[in-house]
């Protein structure tokens, strides 16, 4: 099992900010700044901040990276995910809604979720397992070696996947939890828009994951953009569009969430401009995490 | 004129040729490694090892210099380690929305260059400040200035955009947003698109601005005493008249020069502009692919850059025949 | 065609000074701890809007050198006489 320890470095480990509600106005969506930021964007655009570009294509056989997860876990899904809002580690249904582990703990059988579609329109179907693990082997990507110990996928109907592994694994479930783990891509997608390179061409510049989001721009070192996906089968986020500019430097980033350019910035905060917002208190959230334990 | 072309042509070849050799030595002795950024940060020690024998990067200095090399004689400059895509591709992508950048860029420093050189020459009042500032400005780190102009006129003021090229969608075939959208007619898109060129083309045109001020101020000098100046004084022309007609076209031959030289290095320049501005320009292109030594996007864009820079000198050597016929094509 | 050469001259100093500092925001100068100008300022440059002073001083260097030098070069070339 692999535990990495986020270290606060010279920037605060991971330090959120999030507006809170307190005066709404209509925020302009770019350009100049309007003073103060005002409150949460009300126009279904959020804008987060990135510093730095998110250093690999958006493709889940390759992302292993750090800046862009949250493009990639919205993008795509998984078929369990971490159990979210809570401090424990608990592996939640995602995709699939049940699962059971044989007492080997060589077998997993999932009982997929129904009515769930791909981005392209595609059902999702058991299918879709076996071909998500074959790329991921085929790209060879950094996390790779989480599918590797599969030996088989067996579909015994459209909303069933039987894993076999090789050999016994208790961390099999951490893998796929995890959000550089194994994430479902449309098997009609790929195989349209395989190339030479199984579809990695087209997918640093599109998606074909099942997510509440669609990556509808990537532009390397530029910005990124997320569209929300009308037939998601989950709970609707009031923001229709997620811009993700990329900054290269704190200092702007800091004056565009200061003026209202930017809504969110995460984990990009220099420790020195921390004072600054404690004092300033109202109308912001300031999430710590010091020595932030994750598991993946 | 031909003489002269084949032989600076043969000339730009052997200077592009030492030049990739000295970026793959360099890049031979640098620590970076491509192969971690190419796994991701959280790949393992043995994943990162595995990819760099499968990129290739474990093979010998001269097997990897000349696929290289015979890359380059058939137009294939290799494929970025960051991007993943041909980098003749990336280049071809970034490059109209830096040509953009630099040519207003230049523009405005002539612009600027004119007015420090004539207001200096020509004993204009109160323009020493102007020119003060100017220097002063020209002075800075570039990097501190595009700060220092995203803090001023983004931050505090809020009059210009801290970052890109524009908030539309860039419409047009070029690649460069404000010509694109002033194409299509869009006036909205246009104006916003000035707005993001205004301070990355203003900050980049500074340091040559007066670079090539200087030099035209002080060869304006030097022809304002002249003989043939004092005559057309005394002839009676105004003294508009005398610096147009005569200290002008005779003074500029070395402000022509410096301004080829100064386009020349604004393409090197450009490269902390862009990325201070996240401009998608080569510049960002190549600050994006240091960090991560991304050999071949290194080594292909410096060598287009090396291949502006030889050009930029060639037209300007031209140019500088035609001015002034006494000058001998060298 | 000596002023122009001792113009040319002494912005190259400037262009020097400038370079490095350029070379250190991009992430090739000296490593840290070694002290340089241009890297101290470039390093520091998260703090401009808290601690102004940790990047502002040495890029206030920095100028300060490249400004000297220009302005050499333009006192040098005022003493050479003007060709008659």
């Amino acid at each position: 099992m692999h535990t990495r320890l986020l270290r606060g470095v010279a920037i605060c480990a991971a330090l959120t900010m999030a507006l809170s509600a307190c005066s709404s106005g209509t925020r302009s969506s770019n350009g100049g700044g309007q003073g103060a930021a005002s409150g949460p964007p009300t126009d279904g655009t959020l804008t987060v901040g990135l510093l730095g570009d998110i250093g690999q294509p958006p493709d889940p056989d390759i992302y292993y990276a750090n800046n862009g997860t949250a493009i990639m876990i919205n993008a795509y899904e998984g078929l369990v995910q971490y159990k979210n809002n809570t401090d424990k580690v608990e592996i939640a249904p995602r995709l699939a809604e049940r699962w059971e582990v044989n007492p080997t703990h060589d077998v997993y059988t999932f009982h997929l979720r129904k009515g769930v579609t791909f981005h392209d329109g595609t059902p999702f179907t058991s299918v879709a397992v076996d071909v998500a693990f074959k790329r991921r082997i085929a790209v060879k990507g950094g996390a790779a070696y989480m599918v590797d110990v599969v030996k088989s996928v067996d579909t015994p109907d459209d909303y069933t996947a039987v894993i076999t592994l090789k050999q016994p694994n208790t961390a099999f479930l951490s893998y796929l939890a995890s959000p550089f783990g194994p994430k479902m891509e449309s098997p009609e997608g790929l195989k349209t828009n395989a190339g030479s390179d199984d579809a990695q061409t087209y997918l640093s510049s599109h998606d074909l994951g099942t997510g509440p989001y669609m990556l509808t721009t990537a532009q390397t070192g530029v910005k990124y953009e997320l569209t929300q996906y009308d037939g998601y089968w989950g709970p609707k986020s009031p923001f229709k569009k997620v811009e993700l500019p990329v900054y290269t430097d704190e200092s702007a980033l800091e004056l565009a969430f200061d003026n209202g350019t930017v809504d969110t910035i995460a984990a990009a905060l220099p420790s020195s401009s921390l004072e600054k917002y404690r004092r300033q208190g109202r109308g912001f959230q300031l999430l710590f995490c010091r020595r932030c334990r994750v598991r993946w | 004129m031909l003489a002269f072309l084949t032989r600076r042509a043969a000339a730009a070849v052997v200077i592009l040729l030492t030049l990739s050799l000295v970026i793959f030595v360099l890049q031979a002795v640098s620590p970076g490694d491509p192969a971690r950024a190419y796994v991701g940060a959280n790949a393992s020690p043995e994943m990162v090892a595995a990819e760099r024998q499968r990129l290739g990067l474990n093979d010998p200095f001269f097997t990897r210099y000349f696929h290289f090399l015979g890359g380059v004689f058939t137009g294939d400059l290799g494929r970025s380690l960051r991007t993943r895509q041909s980098v003749v591709s990336d280049i071809a992508t970034y490059l109209p929305a830096t040509a953009e950048l630099v040519v207003t860029a230049f523009l405005i420093a002539l612009v600027l260059a004119a007015l420090y050189a004539l207001s200096g020459a020509l004993r204009w009042p109160g323009a020493a400040l102007g020119r003060g500032v100017l220097l002063l400005l020209a002075a800075a780190p570039p990097f501190l200035l595009a700060l220092i102009g995203i803090i001023v006129f983004f931050g505090q003021l809020g009059w210009l955009p801290a970052r890109g090229v524009g908030d539309f969608e860039d419409p047009g075939p070029f690649g460069m947003q404000a010509l694109d959208t002033l194409l299509h007619g869009q006036p909205d898109a246009f104006v916003n698109a000035l707005a993001h060129l205004a301070l990355p083309a203003v900050v980049l045109s500074i340091a040559p601005a007066v670079a090539i001020g200087r030099v035209f101020r002080s060869s304006l000098r030097a022809v304002l005493d002249v003989d043939y100046v004092r005559t057309a004084r005394s002839k009676g022309l105004t003294e508009f008249q005398v610096v147009a007609h005569h200290v002008v076209r005779n003074g500029i031959g070395p402000a022509l020069s410096m301004g080829g030289l100064q386009l020349g290095f604004m393409f090197a320049g450009v490269v902390v502009v862009e990325q201070v501005f996240s401009w998608p320009g080569i510049g960002n292109y190549l600050a994006a692919s240091i960090p991560v030594a991304d050999f071949p996007a290194i080594a292909g864009v410096t060598l287009v850059l090396g291949a502006i820079y030889v050009v930029s000198n060639v037209v300007v050597d031209l140019l500088q025949a035609v001015a002034d016929p006494r000058v001998t094509a060298e | 065609m000596i002023p122009t050469a001792v113009v040319s001259a002494s912005l190259d100093i400037a262009n020097v000074v400038l370079l490095l500092a350029a070379l250190s925001f991009l992430g090739l100068g000296q490593k840290a701890p070694a002290p340089e100008l241009g890297a101290d300022t470039a390093r520091a440059l998260s703090q401009l809007l808290s601690q102004w002073w940790v990047p502002g001083i040495p890029g206030i260097a920095v100028l300060v050198l490249s400004l000297i030098a220009n302005l050499g070069g333009d006192a040098i070339r005022n003493l050479i006489p003007v060709r008659r």
